[in-house]
């Protein structure tokens, strides 16, 4: 050993070692300084541009109430939930994720096993998910399954007024009735939030100045419609479709001196937390707003109320009646024989007289369906009286029914006379309520209204009743009409009487168009309209059964249901006697 | 009478044990700290990656592997270079047997990992060890015997050699741990003195085979085709790692993002807390970080290189250097990844990056140094690889302080 122990004058390889080792160094700084200082710049944009995402704060969805006559109720709530997904790529043993998963979230395993094993990034393995269970995923840190929060309506008063409040879809789009007519307000301004995050956009904590938009949340509504009216006809309607084995059923109770809505109800109905159950989606529509029929003779008093107002006739009037009237080639006849002999304008409405509509029709002109006779009657039902078009209540699908024209060359003369009692034209039993409401309140036009007060951000606001047209008929036409009306209700329908209050309606038949477009021979429609007045409150109520099954006229099962309601609402809710 | 400061040229200078560089020792020390801390700032981030794990769960394993990883120094500082010539063979046979139970085993994805229980063991860590110390007493024979030139003495060694090469780089795919590998070997036969003529003929050999080993493996050609592209695309697959590296590595800027505030960590920058270690701490601490990094690498280096001039004996010479050698590349392979000058490749960073094998065996390689550094010489020594050549030895005892009574123990070794 010792012997190599020799220094020597030779090239001192080591040395290169040492060299190489700062040119290296040298390298690595200048690559460091070009990387860190010079291009510092460009990628901090980058590392900016990959670490901040985008989120949008989900304003919160505008909760709607209803009165119960002593405060507000919330019929409309909204509750977190979560929804659960994945990211398919981060999956890496989709079997034993899928059995993990199953275990938490339930649903069928093979399904979820497939959805974990897609070529794509997001998929959707669970909606409106507890929260309890939502911490539980996250306490299990399943890699590539994440949760993301989402707001779900919540339905306090169950089934209560579904269809008049439609629903909110898994977009957060408001769909039917009152949720998506009032979608923009409701749903308020989403909020914007830059935040730094992991790679799969799990925001971090790490503080930074980041740019934010708070969200504006929606409008909190308060509905016209009364709890408890709502819940009487809702109960009573339900009670009666089944009793008379009705294809469906509908009512309308509005206040006639504003036009608000105070009941609307549909059978049968749905449950709008479980939208996406329903196998027919026919259930989530409206039949008061969206099913225009032909109405029959509910309609006898809005002619009658015409030709007074035109001061054709008045409450004295008579004329003869045949028992028939023939027009063109059409023989016009009565539900019953009653024989040839006089009738007066009460017996039109007690007795439902198809002829004397026919008269009373013929008098707005000369005697004659002639073109002034068709065209009075058709200004009268499109411009006062609100037929033929929506009235637009702020519900959605509204539809406007139709009503041809005075000029219309097909049969004119046949379908006015059709008209005067109901059939040849389509109405909706909203529009019909809104125009009994002018004919008994003196004569003023209301708009239909479901809103009662909305709360925005800057305070909350009554919604005031609106008036679309004064002077529809004129005050005592209005009174001869009710006094007409109130006798047909105590000669028809005794158990809607009540001491203290006018009570008085009108009952109505009609054929029901079938699919191949002619009349069924076996099938009616009936409904019963009328209204119940106090001291001061005075309400329009429709019931409109379809196809009762239940032996003579439909129209008076409706009956039986419409009394059911107004004395069922007479007894709960305090409005005072006349 | 001998006057007392006379210069006296008597036998050849010997070493006698005297205080170790403790150096190393401070040096090896604060890269560790620095690896813990950072790994302390990300082990939230790495946790929330998935995995069943607390947040604590990376900084905890990274204190157990520090632990033992003194454990290992201490031992090595302590056992003589000799006894691990003595048992060089046995350690030679022990390394081809992990290795091959690595690639039987299959651990993880790629066949570097023997997976026993908890603990998972990389067989390449050792290989570097046990290459360095057989392959530095094979070649101090070598030189001392005057045969670095003999072509039948390298025939066993070589078909070793060939086979440890050839497993981790074509079963294990182990390119990084290959290059580090021969580049040890290369530097040993450069320190020896292996003449020039051979060095460079071993040199175009190790590099043609490399070349062979890029080019037959499509996944290495993706990547070297992805490193001379001039754009780094993040959104390709490919060029991924690279582009979040650099990201990283820039947007550190002068000062850095600060400990805490490391977003590539989280999940961005693959190997955050291994082989992109140096991305995340450049991001953390900025340039001015990088540096002080950088030098504290440098002045470990230089102190490996100090004593391996120093060496007592040609075997601890060799082995030093091989150490140096061993650190050196895997962290300018790593470092230079991360910024971009060389294709990435799976490489640790040599005390700071995550993992128990890697830092036990860089720290016991380590303890060796600093055993060898009980007894270096004062002057450089330069072993002939000649042996008959008579070289006049020159003493140092001209120097002022030396050859005086030593009374306390507090001298410098160096």
């Amino acid at each position: 050993m010792k012997t190599n122990n020799t220094h020597t004058s030779k090239f001192d390889r080591t040395l290169l070692l040492r060299g190489g080792l700062f040119l290296v160094g040298a390298i690595l700084l200048v690559q460091l300084f070009i990387v860190q200082i010079v291009h510092h710049d460009y990628y901090s944009a980058a590392a900016l541009a990959e670490h901040v995402k985008k989120f949008e704060v989900s304003a919160e969805r505008g909760k709607i109430y209803m009165n119960d006559g002593y405060a507000t109720v919330p019929v409309v709530l909204n509750e977190k939930k979560y929804l659960v997904y994945a990211d398919p790529k981060y999956i890496q043993s989709s079997d034993y994720t899928a059995e993990q998963l199953q275990q938490l979230i339930g649903g069928d395993l093979n399904q979820l096993e497939e959805l974990l094993k897609k070529d794509t990034r997001y998929v959707v393995l669970a909606k409106k998910v507890d929260r309890s269970v939502a911490d539980r995923i996250k306490e299990q840190k399943i890699k590539g399954v994440g949760l993301k929060e989402i707001s779900v309506r919540t339905y306090p008063q169950g089934k209560m007024a579904s269809q008049v409040l439609g629903f909110v879809n898994d977009d957060n789009q408001g769909q039917y009735g009152f949720e998506e007519y009032y979608n923009q307000q409701l749903s308020g301004k989403n909020g914007l939030q830059q935040k730094i995050t992991d790679i799969n956009g799990v925001p971090l904590a790490i503080n930074n100045n980041q740019e934010q938009q708070d969200p504006i949340a929606g409008d909190d509504v308060t509905l016209s419609l009364d709890l408890r009216m709502q819940k009487i006809v809702e109960e009573r309607l339900q009670e009666n479709v089944t009793r008379t084995s009705s294809k469906s059923g509908s009512a309308v109770l509005i206040d006639a001196n504003t036009g608000k809505i105070t009941a609307m109800a549909n059978v049968p109905t749905y449950d709008p937390s479980q939208y996406a159950s329903q196998p027919d989606i026919s259930i989530f529509l409206n039949t008061a707003t969206n099913g225009a029929w032909e109405p029959g003779s509910v309609m006898k008093p809005l002619m009658m109320s015409t030709a007074f107002n035109e001061q054709k006739l008045n409450p004295g009037s008579t004329y003869f009646d045949k028992g028939s009237v023939q027009i063109s080639d059409r023989t016009i006849k009565n539900s019953m024989e009653w024989g040839a002999r006089n009738m007066s304008m009460n017996d039109i409405i007690t007795k439902s007289l198809n002829t004397g509509a026919v008269y009373m029709m013929q008098s707005l002109g000369g005697g004659q369906i002639d073109e002034q006779a068709r065209t009075t009657w058709y200004q009268y039902l499109t411009e006062r009286y609100g037929f033929g078009r929506s009235t637009n209540i702020e519900l959605a699908g509204e539809q406007g029914g139709s009503v041809i024209g005075p000029k219309d060359p097909d049969g004119v003369a046949v379908r006015y006379a059709n008209m005067s009692f109901g059939q040849g034209l389509t109405v909706t039993p909203l529009q019909l309520a809104a125009a009994y409401a002018a004919l008994i309140n003196g004569g003023t036009y209301y708009q239909p209204s479901i809103l009662s007060s909305v709360k925005t951000s800057s305070g909350e606001q009554a919604v005031p009743p609106k008036v679309v047209k004064t002077n529809v008929i004129s005050p005592q036409v209005s009174q001869d009409i009710r006094a007409v009306l109130q006798l047909s209700a105590s000669q028809n329908n005794k158990p809607a009487l009540r001491d203290g209050y006018a009570i008085g309606a009108k009952s109505g038949t009609a054929e029901v168009v079938g699919d191949d477009g002619a009349y069924k021979t076996d099938a009616y429609n009936g409904a019963y309209i009328g209204f119940i007045a106090g001291k001061d409150k005075a309400y329009v109520l429709i019931v409109r059964l379809d196809e009762p099954k239940t032996s003579g006229f439909a129209s008076a099962q409706a009956a039986i249901a419409w009394a059911a309601i107004s004395n069922e609402v007479l007894n709960i809710v305090p409005i005072a006697p006349m | 009478m001998i006057p007392p400061r006379a210069r006296i040229n008597t036998e050849p200078y010997q070493t006698r044990k005297h205080r170790p560089d403790y150096g190393l020792f401070v040096l090896s020390s604060i890269l560790l700290a620095v690896g813990l801390i950072v790994m302390y700032a990300i082990s939230p981030a790495l946790a929330a990656k998935g995995g069943n794990v607390s947040d604590n769960y990376f900084i905890i394993r990274q204190l157990i592997a520090v632990f033992l990883g003194f454990i290992a120094f201490f031992v090595f500082s302590k056992v003589p270079v000799k006894f691990w010539q003595k048992i060089a063979k046995p350690l030679l046979v022990s390394v081809f047997i992990l290795s091959i139970l690595a690639v039987l085993t299959g651990g993880r994805e790629d066949l570097r990992w023997i997976q026993a229980g908890p603990l998972s063991l990389q067989p390449v860590e050792f290989v570097k060890l046990v290459v360095v110390i057989t392959f530095a007493g094979f070649l101090a024979k070598l030189a001392s015997d005057g045969k670095l030139t003999d072509k039948k003495s390298w025939r066993v060694p070589l078909i070793i050699v060939a086979g440890l090469i050839a497993t981790i780089v074509f079963l294990q795919r182990d390119l990084g741990s290959a290059v580090v590998l021969l580049s040890v070997g290369l530097a040993m036969l450069f320190v020896v003195g292996m003449p020039m003529k051979y060095f460079m003929i071993s040199l175009a050999l190790i590099v043609s085979v490399g070349v062979l080993a890029v080019i037959s493996t499509p996944y290495r050609m993706q990547r070297v085709a992805t490193f001379l592209s001039p754009t780094k695309d993040c959104s390709a697959d490919e060029s991924y790692h690279a582009c979040q590296a650099l990201i990283a590595v820039g947007s550190g800027g002068v000062m850095g993002v600060g400990l805490g505030r490391s977003i590539q960590a989280y999940g961005y920058l693959p190997e955050a807390e291994n082989d992109s270690i140096f991305a995340i701490f450049a991001e953390k601490f900025g340039f001015i970080g990088s540096v002080v990094l950088l030098a504290i690498y440098g002045a470990l280096l230089l102190r490996i290189l100090t004593i391996m001039q120093r060496a007592p004996d040609r075997t601890s010479q060799l082995i030093v250097a091989g150490v140096f050698t061993w650190f050196a590349v895997q962290a300018l392979i790593n470092i230079a990844a991360m910024l971009g000058l060389i294709p990435i490749k799976g490489i640790t960073l040599p005390f700071i990056s995550y993992g128990g094998t890697s830092l036990l065996f860089s720290m016991a390689a380590l303890g060796m140094v600093f055993q060898i550094s009980r007894y270096t010489s004062l002057r450089k020594i330069v072993y002939n690889y000649e042996p008959k050549k008579e070289q006049p030895n020159e003493s140092d005892r001209h120097w002022r302080g030396n050859s005086r009574p030593r009374y306390t123990v507090t001298r410098r070794s160096i």
